[in-house]
Protein backbone atom coordinates (compact mmCIF):
# COMPACT_ATOMS: atom_id res chain seq x y z
CA UNK A 1 0.00 0.00 0.00
CA UNK A 2 1.10 3.51 -0.83
CA UNK A 3 -0.57 4.65 2.55
CA UNK A 4 2.62 4.13 4.38
CA UNK A 5 4.16 7.47 2.17
CA UNK A 6 1.27 9.56 2.82
CA UNK A 7 0.74 12.22 5.51
CA UNK A 8 -0.12 11.74 8.56
CA UNK A 9 -3.43 13.29 8.53
CA UNK A 10 -4.36 10.22 5.47
CA UNK A 11 -3.22 7.54 7.79
CA UNK A 12 -5.27 8.39 10.45
CA UNK A 13 -8.19 8.45 8.39
CA UNK A 14 -7.37 5.02 6.91
CA UNK A 15 -6.28 3.34 10.04
CA UNK A 16 -9.06 5.01 12.07
CA UNK A 17 -12.38 3.88 12.23
CA UNK A 18 -14.06 3.88 8.87
CA UNK A 19 -17.06 6.08 9.88
CA UNK A 20 -19.26 7.81 6.97
CA UNK A 21 -18.65 11.35 8.65
CA UNK A 22 -15.82 12.13 10.73
CA UNK A 23 -15.55 10.12 13.92
CA UNK A 24 -16.19 13.22 15.88
CA UNK A 25 -19.57 13.08 15.21
CA UNK A 26 -19.60 9.65 17.40
CA UNK A 27 -22.40 8.41 15.14
CA UNK A 28 -24.45 11.15 15.80
CA UNK A 29 -26.30 11.13 11.95
CA UNK A 30 -28.72 14.89 13.12
CA UNK A 31 -25.62 16.81 14.24
CA UNK A 32 -23.76 15.42 10.88
CA UNK A 33 -26.79 16.87 9.11
CA UNK A 34 -26.30 20.31 11.21
CA UNK A 35 -23.14 20.92 10.66
CA UNK A 36 -23.40 19.88 6.79
CA UNK A 37 -26.10 22.57 6.71
CA UNK A 38 -24.59 25.29 8.51
CA UNK A 39 -21.31 25.64 7.39
CA UNK A 40 -22.85 25.18 3.55
CA UNK A 41 -25.64 27.99 4.33
CA UNK A 42 -22.62 30.03 5.40
CA UNK A 43 -20.65 29.57 2.82
CA UNK A 44 -23.03 30.28 0.79
CA UNK A 45 -23.89 33.52 1.94
CA UNK A 46 -20.61 35.14 2.95
CA UNK A 47 -19.76 33.97 -1.16
CA UNK A 48 -23.37 36.38 -1.71
CA UNK A 49 -22.23 39.17 1.03
CA UNK A 50 -18.92 39.25 -0.98
CA UNK A 51 -20.16 39.95 -4.19
CA UNK A 52 -23.11 41.83 -3.10
CA UNK A 53 -20.26 44.44 -1.16
CA UNK A 54 -17.55 44.44 -3.77
CA UNK A 55 -20.35 45.04 -6.67
CA UNK A 56 -21.30 48.05 -4.57
CA UNK A 57 -17.78 48.93 -3.87
CA UNK A 58 -16.70 49.35 -7.28
CA UNK A 59 -20.27 51.01 -8.59
CA UNK A 60 -20.09 53.74 -5.75
CA UNK A 61 -16.07 53.89 -6.19
CA UNK A 62 -16.62 57.65 -7.08
CA UNK A 63 -19.08 58.87 -4.24
CA UNK A 64 -17.75 56.80 -1.38
CA UNK A 65 -14.36 57.97 -0.78
CA UNK A 66 -11.54 56.18 1.09
CA UNK A 67 -12.44 56.41 5.11
CA UNK A 68 -16.14 57.78 4.50
CA UNK A 69 -18.39 56.45 6.90
CA UNK A 70 -19.49 54.13 4.22
CA UNK A 71 -17.08 52.80 2.46
CA UNK A 72 -15.11 51.84 6.65
CA UNK A 73 -18.62 49.87 6.79
CA UNK A 74 -18.29 48.58 3.51
CA UNK A 75 -14.92 47.12 4.52
CA UNK A 76 -16.09 45.97 8.01
CA UNK A 77 -18.71 44.18 5.88
CA UNK A 78 -16.39 42.19 3.71
CA UNK A 79 -14.01 41.43 5.69
CA UNK A 80 -16.33 39.46 8.01
CA UNK A 81 -17.88 37.95 5.22
CA UNK A 82 -14.32 36.82 4.26
CA UNK A 83 -13.76 35.19 7.76
CA UNK A 84 -17.38 33.61 7.43
CA UNK A 85 -16.59 32.21 3.74
CA UNK A 86 -13.10 31.00 4.28
CA UNK A 87 -13.74 29.17 7.83
CA UNK A 88 -17.17 27.50 6.84
CA UNK A 89 -16.15 27.08 3.41
CA UNK A 90 -12.67 24.70 4.60
CA UNK A 91 -14.71 22.83 6.90
CA UNK A 92 -17.74 22.42 4.30
CA UNK A 93 -15.54 21.01 1.89
CA UNK A 94 -13.60 18.50 4.87
CA UNK A 95 -16.96 17.85 6.05
CA UNK A 96 -19.05 16.77 2.62
CA UNK A 97 -15.63 14.95 1.34
CA UNK A 98 -15.31 12.58 4.32
CA UNK A 99 -14.61 9.45 2.54
CA UNK A 100 -12.77 6.72 4.22
CA UNK A 101 -11.95 4.93 1.03
CA UNK A 102 -10.45 7.78 0.02
CA UNK A 103 -7.87 8.65 2.82
CA UNK A 104 -4.92 10.66 0.83
CA UNK A 105 -7.50 13.12 -0.21
CA UNK A 106 -9.50 13.19 2.73
CA UNK A 107 -6.42 14.06 4.70
CA UNK A 108 -5.48 16.97 2.22
CA UNK A 109 -9.25 18.45 2.83
CA UNK A 110 -8.28 18.17 6.95
CA UNK A 111 -4.86 19.62 6.08
CA UNK A 112 -5.74 22.75 4.25
CA UNK A 113 -8.70 23.17 7.19
CA UNK A 114 -5.82 23.86 8.89
CA UNK A 115 -4.17 26.34 6.66
CA UNK A 116 -7.13 28.12 5.88
CA UNK A 117 -8.42 28.59 9.41
CA UNK A 118 -5.70 31.33 10.66
CA UNK A 119 -6.35 33.25 7.05
CA UNK A 120 -10.02 33.10 8.22
CA UNK A 121 -9.68 34.26 11.44
CA UNK A 122 -7.02 36.85 11.13
CA UNK A 123 -9.97 38.51 8.48
CA UNK A 124 -12.22 38.40 11.40
CA UNK A 125 -9.72 40.15 14.16
CA UNK A 126 -8.84 42.85 11.59
CA UNK A 127 -12.44 43.08 10.79
CA UNK A 128 -12.59 43.87 15.38
CA UNK A 129 -10.11 45.79 14.79
CA UNK A 130 -11.36 48.36 12.34
CA UNK A 131 -14.50 48.36 14.09
CA UNK A 132 -13.17 49.54 17.21
CA UNK A 133 -10.57 52.00 15.36
CA UNK A 134 -13.76 53.47 13.42
CA UNK A 135 -15.94 53.51 16.47
CA UNK A 136 -15.04 57.16 18.29
CA UNK A 137 -15.35 58.83 14.57
CA UNK A 138 -18.55 56.47 13.46
CA UNK A 139 -20.83 57.12 16.63
CA UNK A 140 -19.90 60.74 15.89
CA UNK A 141 -21.31 60.48 12.19
CA UNK A 142 -24.23 58.41 13.30
CA UNK A 143 -25.41 60.60 16.10
CA UNK A 144 -26.96 62.96 14.02
CA UNK A 145 -30.43 63.40 13.48
CA UNK A 146 -32.85 61.26 11.68
CA UNK A 147 -32.07 58.62 13.87
CA UNK A 148 -33.95 55.56 12.74
CA UNK A 149 -33.07 53.58 9.61
CA UNK A 150 -35.24 51.85 7.39
CA UNK A 151 -34.29 48.06 8.39
CA UNK A 152 -35.85 46.82 5.65
CA UNK A 153 -34.34 48.21 2.28
CA UNK A 154 -32.43 44.58 1.59
CA UNK A 155 -35.14 42.47 3.19
CA UNK A 156 -35.09 40.55 -0.21
CA UNK A 157 -31.76 39.70 -0.30
CA UNK A 158 -32.05 38.58 3.35
CA UNK A 159 -35.22 36.33 2.25
CA UNK A 160 -33.58 34.97 -1.11
CA UNK A 161 -30.62 34.15 1.67
CA UNK A 162 -33.38 32.21 4.15
CA UNK A 163 -35.04 30.14 1.20
CA UNK A 164 -31.64 29.16 0.27
CA UNK A 165 -30.63 28.00 3.90
CA UNK A 166 -34.37 25.91 4.36
CA UNK A 167 -33.08 24.23 0.46
CA UNK A 168 -29.46 23.56 2.24
CA UNK A 169 -30.95 21.55 4.56
CA UNK A 170 -33.14 19.92 3.07
CA UNK A 171 -30.56 18.81 0.69
CA UNK A 172 -28.35 17.70 4.13
CA UNK A 173 -30.71 15.77 4.92
CA UNK A 174 -30.88 14.04 1.76
CA UNK A 175 -27.61 13.42 1.35
CA UNK A 176 -26.43 11.80 4.97
CA UNK A 177 -29.61 10.09 5.07
CA UNK A 178 -29.14 8.22 1.48
CA UNK A 179 -25.26 7.81 1.67
CA UNK B 1 -43.52 34.63 4.79
CA UNK B 2 -41.10 34.08 8.09
CA UNK B 3 -43.67 32.06 9.71
CA UNK B 4 -44.17 29.95 6.41
CA UNK B 5 -40.62 29.27 6.36
CA UNK B 6 -40.49 28.45 10.12
CA UNK B 7 -43.44 26.38 9.60
CA UNK B 8 -42.02 24.12 6.95
CA UNK B 9 -38.34 24.10 8.66
CA UNK B 10 -40.47 22.58 12.04
CA UNK B 11 -42.31 20.12 9.91
CA UNK B 12 -39.04 18.72 8.34
CA UNK B 13 -37.54 18.14 11.51
CA UNK B 14 -39.05 14.96 12.75
CA UNK B 15 -39.05 13.46 9.11
CA UNK B 16 -35.04 14.36 9.05
CA UNK B 17 -34.47 12.55 12.30
CA UNK B 18 -36.09 9.44 11.69
CA UNK B 19 -34.42 9.62 7.55
CA UNK B 20 -30.93 9.90 9.63
CA UNK B 21 -31.87 7.51 12.85
CA UNK B 22 -31.65 4.88 10.12
CA UNK B 23 -28.60 4.64 8.65
CA UNK B 24 -25.48 2.75 10.06
CA UNK B 25 -22.55 4.76 11.36
CA UNK B 26 -19.85 3.27 9.30
CA UNK B 27 -18.79 2.35 5.93
CA UNK B 28 -19.69 -1.57 6.40
CA UNK B 29 -23.07 -1.16 8.86
CA UNK B 30 -24.27 1.61 5.97
CA UNK B 31 -24.65 0.61 1.72
CA UNK B 32 -25.51 3.75 -0.04
CA UNK B 33 -29.10 3.99 -1.53
CA UNK B 34 -28.98 3.39 -5.01
CA UNK B 35 -31.90 5.23 -7.44
CA UNK B 36 -33.06 3.96 -10.93
CA UNK B 37 -33.85 6.21 -13.67
CA UNK B 38 -34.88 4.66 -16.89
CA UNK B 39 -32.78 1.96 -15.71
CA UNK B 40 -29.61 3.60 -14.97
CA UNK B 41 -28.35 2.91 -11.69
CA UNK B 42 -27.00 6.42 -9.45
CA UNK B 43 -26.17 7.07 -5.80
CA UNK B 44 -28.97 9.08 -4.07
CA UNK B 45 -26.74 10.96 -2.34
CA UNK B 46 -24.66 12.32 -5.23
CA UNK B 47 -27.66 13.19 -7.14
CA UNK B 48 -29.32 15.09 -4.36
CA UNK B 49 -25.68 17.10 -3.88
CA UNK B 50 -25.44 18.29 -7.77
CA UNK B 51 -29.13 19.22 -8.02
CA UNK B 52 -28.75 21.34 -4.60
CA UNK B 53 -25.52 22.47 -5.91
CA UNK B 54 -27.29 23.05 -9.11
CA UNK B 55 -30.01 25.05 -8.10
CA UNK B 56 -28.18 27.34 -5.23
CA UNK B 57 -25.70 28.19 -8.20
CA UNK B 58 -28.62 29.15 -10.34
CA UNK B 59 -30.61 30.66 -7.43
CA UNK B 60 -28.09 32.88 -6.11
CA UNK B 61 -26.17 33.97 -8.51
CA UNK B 62 -28.07 37.39 -9.79
CA UNK B 63 -31.47 35.98 -9.41
CA UNK B 64 -33.06 39.24 -8.20
CA UNK B 65 -31.70 40.72 -11.55
CA UNK B 66 -34.62 42.39 -13.23
CA UNK B 67 -33.30 40.95 -16.70
CA UNK B 68 -33.85 37.58 -14.87
CA UNK B 69 -37.10 38.18 -13.61
CA UNK B 70 -38.63 39.68 -17.36
CA UNK B 71 -37.01 36.82 -19.02
CA UNK B 72 -38.57 34.25 -16.33
CA UNK B 73 -40.23 31.66 -18.57
CA UNK B 74 -39.12 32.25 -22.29
CA UNK B 75 -35.64 31.98 -21.06
CA UNK B 76 -34.65 31.54 -16.82
CA UNK B 77 -36.75 28.80 -16.65
CA UNK B 78 -35.62 26.21 -19.48
CA UNK B 79 -32.13 27.38 -19.05
CA UNK B 80 -31.98 26.01 -15.54
CA UNK B 81 -34.30 22.87 -16.54
CA UNK B 82 -31.00 22.58 -19.06
CA UNK B 83 -28.76 22.76 -15.85
CA UNK B 84 -30.43 20.45 -13.54
CA UNK B 85 -30.66 17.79 -16.74
CA UNK B 86 -26.75 18.85 -17.63
CA UNK B 87 -26.34 17.76 -13.57
CA UNK B 88 -28.30 14.61 -13.12
CA UNK B 89 -26.49 13.49 -16.57
CA UNK B 90 -23.31 13.85 -15.13
CA UNK B 91 -23.98 11.80 -12.25
CA UNK B 92 -25.87 9.23 -13.73
CA UNK B 93 -22.61 8.46 -15.71
CA UNK B 94 -19.82 9.39 -13.82
CA UNK B 95 -20.74 8.54 -10.08
CA UNK B 96 -19.41 10.80 -8.27
CA UNK B 97 -18.93 11.32 -4.49
CA UNK B 98 -20.87 13.86 -2.90
CA UNK B 99 -18.15 16.73 -3.02
CA UNK B 100 -17.59 16.00 -6.63
CA UNK B 101 -20.78 16.23 -7.15
CA UNK B 102 -21.53 19.40 -5.74
CA UNK B 103 -19.19 20.97 -7.62
CA UNK B 104 -20.07 19.57 -10.46
CA UNK B 105 -23.52 21.13 -10.25
CA UNK B 106 -22.19 24.00 -9.25
CA UNK B 107 -19.91 24.48 -12.12
CA UNK B 108 -23.11 23.37 -14.45
CA UNK B 109 -25.34 26.04 -12.82
CA UNK B 110 -22.57 28.63 -13.11
CA UNK B 111 -22.24 27.84 -16.58
CA UNK B 112 -26.23 28.24 -17.07
CA UNK B 113 -25.26 31.79 -15.88
CA UNK B 114 -23.29 32.66 -18.86
CA UNK B 115 -25.75 30.66 -21.72
CA UNK B 116 -28.67 33.02 -20.12
CA UNK B 117 -26.45 36.06 -20.81
CA UNK B 118 -25.84 34.90 -24.33
CA UNK B 119 -29.29 33.83 -24.79
CA UNK B 120 -30.63 37.34 -23.55
CA UNK B 121 -28.43 39.37 -26.12
CA UNK B 122 -29.55 37.36 -29.01
CA UNK B 123 -33.43 38.12 -27.36
CA UNK B 124 -32.67 41.69 -27.39
CA UNK B 125 -30.95 41.64 -31.11
CA UNK B 126 -33.58 40.10 -32.42
CA UNK B 127 -35.78 42.46 -31.08
CA UNK B 128 -34.28 45.07 -32.54
CA UNK B 129 -33.50 43.53 -35.97
CA UNK B 130 -37.54 43.14 -35.58
CA UNK B 131 -38.42 46.86 -34.57
CA UNK B 132 -40.25 45.17 -31.32
CA UNK B 133 -37.79 46.54 -28.52
CA UNK B 134 -38.29 49.60 -26.25
CA UNK B 135 -34.39 49.71 -26.32
CA UNK B 136 -31.76 49.25 -28.55
CA UNK B 137 -28.78 46.82 -28.58
CA UNK B 138 -25.54 47.76 -28.00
Amino acid sequence: MTIANSSFAARAVAEGPQTLAPPSFNGMGWLVVINLAMMTIATLIGIMVIVKLAGDWVKHRNTDVWLSPASIYRVLGILFATGITIRCGAEMVSLWGWNPHDPVATGIYLTAKRLFDPIAVSCGITGLMVYILSEPGMIEQQRKIPFPVNMWLAWPMVKRMLRLGLLTFIAAIGVVSTR
Amino acid sequence: MIWRLGATAAAVIPVAAAAVAKTGATVTTSTPTIWFFLGYPFEAAGMISALFGCVSARFWIGAGEIARREHRWILDAPVSSMTLAVAAGLVISLHPEPLSALLYGGGVGILGEGVFKLAEQRIDKLKAVMGLGDKPAE
